[in-house]
């Protein structure tokens, strides 16, 4: 298990890209797997950092790297504890894909990834933090 | 970890060439964006947007050519991306329809190709 607390300021989000990949690695986790996480690793904490209100800069936001065991399935486990404004992803709906340029909104695209490369997402609040579980499996379950 | 750049070249007078390099996340955007946003959407024109050498794309990077791409067309402009054999990113801008909105090339040709069309 890898733990990492960063500060809720934009430059902190390419130390924990740097710790996810230096992680990952150690994890053994698939090159391309590792690139998917840390879009979604971005994607949460950058949307944090815009939503998150003035709780999540009170409090470290803190990461968890866990390996799954191969019984469920060869694969990693991302957790982000932070203590903004209560978000859950889990139960937010995505907007439709744009028709045109014009039809085309900035709003929904990064947890529109985030959907589109974890296999699993989970989300609780505990002690009054959010805790936000991504997982990501890259064989089959036996 | 890589820095973000932005170049140009203004290849016909309307015809520009703009290539980002490094990572689009959030720090990365802050330090482009409006340079880009000022020689993408100024004016109508041609713009081919090369982003071969970008190692990183979030939805904030995605945000600001959309937000230029949609600018440009707007004043009666053209804008296609160039990804070269980049699969990170082609694999982003597939995921959140970003390709089926706006011209995506894997060389030089087809997109000068796509641009005047």
């Amino acid at each position: 298990m890898s733990c990492l607390e960063i500060r809720a300021e934009a430059p902190e989000l390419r130390r924990a890209s740097a710790w996810l990949q230096e992680h990952g690695e150690r994890l053994a986790v698939p090159p391309d797997q590792i690139d998917r996480l840390e879009v979604c690793l971005n994607e949460v904490l950058a949307n944090l950092l815009e939503h998150g209100g003035p709780p999540v800069g009170s409090q470290p936001i803190r990461l968890q790297l866990d390996a799954i065991t191969r019984a469920a399935g060869a694969g990693v486990r991302l957790v982000i504890s932070d203590g903004g404004l209560p978000f859950d992803p889990v139960v937010a709906s995505d907007k439709p894909l744009p028709a045109s340029l014009s039809e085309a909104s900035p709003g929904g695209l990064g947890l529109r990834l985030v959907r589109a490369y974890t296999d699993g997402m989970a989300y609780r609040v505990l002690d009054d933090r959010n805790e936000l579980s991504i997982e990501m499996h890259w064989t089959t379950r036996s | 970890m890589s820095s973000t750049s932005i170049e140009h070249e203004d290849l016909a007078e309307d015809l520009r060439c703009i290539r980002l390099a490094g990572r689009l996340d959030m720090v990365g955007v802050g330090e482009i964006e409006m340079r880009f946003t000022s020689l993408a959407a100024s004016k109508a024109m041609k713009v081919l947007v090369d982003l071969t050498g970008v190692s990183f794309l979030a939805s904030v990077g995605l945000r600001c050519i959309i937000h230029s791409a949609k600018a440009l067309d707007q004043k009666g402009g053209k804008m296609v991306l160039l990804l070269g054999d980049n699969t990170v990113v082609r694999g982003t801008l597939d995921t959140v329809g970003v390709s089926e909105i706006i011209p995506v090339c894997h060389d030089a040709a087809a997109a000068m190709a796509a641009l005047a069309g």
